[in-house]
């Protein structure tokens, strides 16, 4: 059970990140078709510059929970070579704890904004008028990912601990 | 904590309490800009003098509570009060897209119901619309090279933002996305020919060192407007409320006058920075305030419903054709 | 609760949680909503909350930092980087600290075409580093260039944060540019002073490797393969921005595709390098973009609450003479820049500051490039610099210790160019002066 889930967590985790690798590639190519078609036709994909923005939003969320997965935020270990491997556990379950709690608010209150923003019709000031729910809705559903990306670290930490494990876990905090 | 719960339900008590009220203010520019520097505390101190046991404190621009949540923040009393801009509002109080076609003064406004009309509309969305905080002067086109008629914007390369990109494609010429940082570099090296702009601010920018000719043909009106959270709006008793009304109005009177100052002033900076005035002979002139003004009317016809569109039609038309 | 008590406890809370090794975008948002909820009320602070992270993070002005981000790493992955390395490396003979001065050398070169200093060093970050640790290079000699280098793509024209401050500033743009070139090559030459001292000094952290005697010719034929065609990339893109064909934002995207026409013309540009880069690309430009969020509304939260207000504007009813307050005005700023980001710096302070500099008759273009100074040497200087927090994520396996140990040295040399600029304002008003003649 808690293996299959985990499995399916992984495959959301990479479909996102795919879906990252796929943005960065369609900015990338859309801005040089810009500067082409306006050097060579006069003409102005006006498009081109609301749609980057919206990848900045979508990349730190569809990537939020697979580099937690891979240990990869950036972090200041400042004090890791000091820390006994009793206060570090200790720490870690703490920062988990925070995560979990940035995570819930990030999803409760992101999908109470897009519904928000779907109820009164808001759309994107700009030429594509994109309703904005389909902007932030990246906000709640990456949280959601990240989320359970958090409780699956809890849960390996506690479980590890308790068969006194004591490392060899992947990621983690 | 100082959020607005409680404000709001500290109730009335002009004399009484002596209970000061804090009115937090948020405006849309940076504090410091042409726009806002005097403009915002003349409103601001007229306000304080006024009112008794008020105390107004200008919590900043854009660093303090970016663009495109102001509104919302105004709307979700974060804020008290708005000197907000532009078109956020306009999927949630769709009329307030018709406020760039006013030919009115802003008294003229109150006199003819416009304004009721939008404040109308601003109560529902959670906001009391006291005035506006920009007004007599619209946009010009500031180019490189020299138009002398419609027909020589056709592929100019122009700055472009979502509220001029019709105009610019109606009147054949290139819109070009750039940032504002960018403008400079964009004139300078040719990137683009031109931008839209009211008068007041391109020199300050520095933009017209880089810039030969302004189109001495303002088009379209500010969409600044002063909006209060309606709860704090009604932690006023009614007498205060009446008088917060009247100091706006007032206040609008002498904005006015210090706009109409500063451009005249500023016709004549611009020239001296070496821009040249283009005036359109009365024919293109005539061709593009009518393709401008129908540009502008068709994009608020796909924003109102046909009864809402033919009331701002009422408001806005009526003397004017 | 009054400002200053406010100031401190957000910024005890932030250092609490950075110490115990809350990844850093996780610790912005922490403190922002637990501040959301305190100032605003729960609802609907903690929506604008999500407002705040919409808002920050689609604006056009951060594009560039993927784009350079993914031209960085193909011309890593691609292996062009190492191999151009190498070839200009033939040259360079003996030279002590030669990768480090030629990390340096790019940076320069680089900052001529972005105006990021976030995409120059990252671009910097993952092409340089690799190859200079396998040469055996220290920290000091790899991280600290290469921090040193990504600052002078605000200081080198184009200059996204150059133009900002000039026209919030009241500045003549046009002359801020130019103003600022030759403090920005004097950062340039102090940094590559130093690295050259220092390997002669410690050669173990520049190790001299064994070089074989390389023949005119063979220096040449790399040279033609390796060099020639990355300069004529670089050309084109400088090309178009000069002739106004791109923007410089736009130019980011140019140069990677100028950097995949040059794997292809290696015959590196298969789905392997495709796949590693983009990869590397959506790793680092998703971690930043995260703490971007962050701590942009912690900004803004320090601005709502009158911190930063306050703390500027102590200045003004201070009665001291013109020369301390300036040196306050400085330490404010540095003081801001140890925990904010480059833009809500400028935002905040040049409001209160240019009617100051006006006040004490400080000459505005020569005040306006102190505070860029300034504003640059924040983004290096621990705590929290972004590109502290870049070079983090472009090399996760180092500790953020020693890139803050790599960082000092170069903080304090920027300081030492401010104090130069300070004693002799020539340094930045020289130029503007012959060009206006
Ligand atoms: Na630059
Ligand atoms: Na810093």
């Amino acid at each position: 059970m808690v293996k299959k889930l985990s499995r399916y967590l992984d495959v959301s985790e990479n479909f996102f990140a795919f879906i990252a690798a796929l943005l960065i590639l369609f900015i990338t190519i859309s801005i040089i078709l810009e500067v082409v078609f306006r050097l060579f036709f006069n003409i102005s994909f006006s498009w081109v510059h609301e749609l980057s923005e919206y990848t900045l939003l979508y990349l730190p969320f569809l990537t939020a929970a697979w580099l937690l997965r891979y240990n990869d935020h950036i972090v200041i270990d400042l004090i890791e070579p000091i820390l006994s491997p009793r206060v570090k556990y200790v720490l870690d379950i703490i920062i988990i704890l925070i995560g979990i709690f940035v995570s819930v608010i990030l999803v409760w209150f992101g999908f109470i904004t897009v519904a928000d923003y779907f109820s009164s019709g808001l759309r994107s000031q700009t030429t594509l008028k994109i309703p904005k729910g389909y902007i932030a809705i990246i906000i709640p559903l990456g949280s959601v990912l990240l989320l359970f990306e958090f409780i699956r670290i809890l849960y390996r930490k506690v479980f590890s601990a308790q068969n006194l494990a004591g490392n060899g876990e992947e990621g983690g905090i | 904590a100082c959020g607005t719960t409680e404000s709001s339900n500290s109730g009335a008590g002009a004399d009484g309490s002596g209970e000061v009220r804090k009115i937090k203010v948020a405006t849309f520019l940076r504090t410091d800009h042409l726009y806002t520097r005097d403009n915002v505390n003349m409103w601001i101190e007229k306000m304080e003098e006024e009112l008794d046991n008020v105390e107004i404190e200008l919590i900043g621009g854009p660093e303090a509570v970016p663009e495109d949540s102001l509104f919302s923040s105004a709307q979700s009393g974060i804020v008290d009060v708005a000197f907000f801009f532009g078109s956020d509002s306009r999927d949630i109080v769709p009329r307030s897209e018709s406020l760039r076609l006013s030919p009115y003064s802003p008294s003229e406004e109150r006199e003819n119901g416009y304004s009721d009309w939008l404040a109308e509309e601003y109560e529902q969305a959670g906001l009391t619309y006291l005035g506006r905080w920009l007004g007599g002067f619209g946009y010009h086109f500031w180019t490189n090279k020299e138009v002398n008629s419609i027909e020589d914007f056709k592929g100019l390369k122009l700055r472009s933002n979502p509220f001029y990109l019709d105009i610019i494609q109606n009147l054949n010429a290139t819109p070009v996305n750039t940032l504002p940082g960018e403008v400079y570099t964009a004139l300078e090296r040719n990137m683009v020919d031109g931008f839209a702009f009211p008068l007041l601010g391109p020199s300050e920018d520095g933009w017209t060192e880089v810039t030969k000719y302004i189109i001495d043909e303002p088009f379209a009106e500010q969409s600044a407007v002063i909006l209060m959270n309606s709860d704090s709006f009604s932690q006023f008793t009614e007498e205060e409320q009446e008088k917060i009304m009247a100091i706006t109005a007032e206040y609008e009177e002498e904005m006015l006058k210090h706009f109409a100052d500063l451009n005249e002033k500023e016709m004549e900076n611009i020239q001296a920075d070496g821009v040249s005035v283009i005036k359109l002979s009365d024919e293109e002139s005539k061709k593009f305030h009518e393709l401008v003004n129908e540009t502008i009317w068709k994009q608020l016809e796909d924003f109102l419903d046909e009864e809402e569109f033919e009331k701002a039609k009422g408001f806005l038309l009526e003397e004017s054709q | 609760m009054n400002w200053v008590e406010t100031l401190i406890i957000i910024v005890a809370a932030l250092l609490l949680l950075l110490m115990i090794r809350t990844p850093v975008a996780i610790a912005f948002t922490f403190l922002n909503i637990i501040t959301a909820i305190f100032i605003w009320g729960g609802e609907a602070g903690l929506i604008h909350v999500i407002q705040s992270i919409e808002g920050s993070l689609t604006s056009f002005s951060l594009v560039p930092i993927p784009l350079f981000i993914f031209m960085g790493e193909m011309m890593f992955q691609s292996g062009i980087a190492p191999k151009m390395i190498e070839a200009v490396d033939k040259w360079f003979g003996r030279l002590p600290g030669r990768l480090s001065l030629m990390t340096v050398a790019g940076g320069t070169l680089l900052s001529t075409l972005t105006g990021s200093s976030m995409g120059s060093t990252a671009i910097l970050g993952s092409t340089m580093l690799p190859d200079m640790r396998n040469k055996g290079y220290k920290d000091p000699m790899t991280i600290g260039p290469i921090l040193a280098s990504g600052v002078l793509a605000a200081m080198i024209p184009p200059s996204s944060m150059g133009v900002l401050l000039a026209s919030m500033g009241g500045l003549s743009i046009g002359d801020f540019l130019i103003a600022i070139i030759v403090p920005g090559l004097l950062m340039a030459t102090i940094a590559a002073v130093y690295l050259i001292i220092r390997a002669i000094i410690q050669p173990d952290l520049a190790p001299t490797y064994e070089i074989k005697h390389i023949s005119l010719k063979e220096k040449l034929s790399h040279t033609v393969i390796y060099i020639l065609p990355l300069g004529l990339i670089i050309f084109l893109v400088i090309g178009l921005i000069f002739l106004g064909i791109a923007t410089p934002t736009e130019s980011a995207a140019l140069g990677t595709l100028g950097s995949a026409i040059l794997a292809a013309f290696h015959g590196r540009l298969n789905m392997e390098t495709m796949k590693k880069s983009l990869v590397g690309t959506i790793k680092i430009t998703g971690k930043i973009l995260f703490v971007i969020a962050g701590s942009r509304l912690f900004s803004e939260i320090l601005s709502f609450t009158g911190v930063t207000r306050n703390l500027i504007s102590i200045v003004q009813d201070i009665n001291l003479a013109p020369i301390f307050i300036l040196l306050m005005l400085i330490a404010i700023l540095l003081v801001l820049g140890l925990f904010m980001d480059g833009l809500s710096i400028l935002m905040i302070s040049l409001p209160i500051y240019m009617p100051i500099a006006g006040a004490l008759g400080f000459d505005p273009l020569w005040f306006g490039v102190l505070i860029l100074v300034c504003i640059e040497i924040g983004f290096i200087s621990p705590p929290f610099g972004l590109g502290l927090f870049v070079m983090k994520s472009v090399t996760k396996d180092t500790s953020m210790g020693r890139i803050y140990a790599a960082a000092f040295p170069f903080v304090a040399l920027y300081l030492a160019v401010i104090a130069l600029i300070i004693l002799f304002p020539d340094i930045a008003l020289w130029l503007p002066s012959i060009m206006s003649d």
